[in-house]
């Protein structure tokens, strides 16, 4: 849920490296998703409005307990920290070893927390 | 030392221990002068990396800090307020808010007076004046300005829209709260509906 959805597109492609894929005007608002260039193509993220009053509640809750609203896999954690970092994404916590995983956690500018992992090596 | 030493160019045409002391001196101060910066530097750093960390606390502050903006009382509290109440200095607050939500402090709370004045122009049956006053704008025309920028449509023509809409229940209708779920339920309402009307048309044949 985003507050505003061309400021969302924008983050999203721009800073985070999402492709657009479906762009569909609903009345004010917008159809709106974008996917990974690495990832399955037809897995999609909808960025939606927060209109409702109730999501609005529900996000900013989830927003002020810290707990992030999306998980996204990297393959290096602390290279994609350093590079939004560089961007001057905010982040709530520094990539950090998790049980198995490295994770880390950041504003997306748009009313959410998203959450980085670095899954363990794969053994060969 | 004499690391340092074999720094200088010079190093090796000293011919007088005086000089060599000299030489000796200022290298060692160049050299720790040259420390000293790195120690800056990597003070520098560690600033940096610490401006894009953000402490629970101080995400709870600055939420706290975007309800003042949205919910305030008798009148809007001015930004240096805002700021001060979650003990930041103005600029810090205004970048670090920017950072975090996407926007400035200023653009964040016009944005929620116009969500406002959207809500009450729909669920009651205020003046657009008494609601231009009741969500915080001094005069009409800039709030009717800024209206019709941020939604395409004045205020009046607005409240024509989607008043009769919220009438019966005295609710938002839905067509102004998105989210995927009221999306889906609109779309599978007209399929619901288009296929009780195949099913209907098949029992009448």
């Amino acid at each position: 849920m985003v507050d505003d959805q061309a400021a969302a597109l924008a983050f999203y492609t721009d800073i985070l490296g999402f492709k657009k894929s479906k762009d569909i005007p609903v009345g004010e608002f917008r159809w709106l998703t974008v996917v990974s260039p690495d990832g399955y193509p037809d897995v999609e993220l909808v960025l939606e409005p927060n209109a409702n009053p109730a999501a609005k509640a529900f996000q900013e809750a989830m927003f002020k307990q810290g707990i992030p609203l999306a998980a996204f896999e990297v393959d290096d954690i602390e290279g994609e920290a350093k590079r939004l970092k560089a961007h001057d994404v905010k982040f709530t916590t520094d990539p950090r070893q998790q049980g198995p995983v490295k994770l880390a956690i950041f504003s997306d500018t748009c009313g959410n927390l998203v959450q980085l992992y670095q899954p363990p090596q794969k053994r060969i | 030392m004499q690391g340092i030493l074999c720094d200088t160019q010079v190093s090796r045409e000293l011919i007088s221990r005086q000089e060599i002391r000299f030489v000796t001196q200022s290298a060692v101060a160049r050299f720790h002068r040259r420390r000293s910066s790195t120690l800056v530097a990597g003070a520098a750093t560690a600033i940096i990396v610490g401006r894009n960390m953000i402490h629970p606390d101080l995400l709870n502050r600055l939420c706290h800090a975007r309800d003042l903006l949205r919910d305030w009382e008798e009148e809007p509290l001015s930004i240096r307020a805002v700021a001060r109440a979650s003990s930041l200095t103005r600029f810090h607050f205004i970048r670090l808010f920017k950072a975090v939500f996407g926007e400035t402090p200023h653009q964040y709370r016009l944005r929620a007076q116009i969500e406002k004045a959207k809500h009450l122009l729909i669920l009651t049956d205020s003046s657009i004046t008494d609601i231009c006053m009741a969500v915080g704008f001094s005069s009409h025309g800039s709030f009717s300005t800024l209206f019709r920028r941020r939604v395409g449509m004045s205020p009046s023509e607005f409240q024509r829209r989607y008043r009769p809409t919220s009438l019966a229940e005295r609710q938002l209708p839905t067509s102004l709260v998105p989210g995927c779920l009221s999306l889906m339920g609109r779309i599978s309402e007209t399929e619901q509906f288009s296929r009780r009307q195949a099913v209907d048309e098949a029992d009448s044949v």
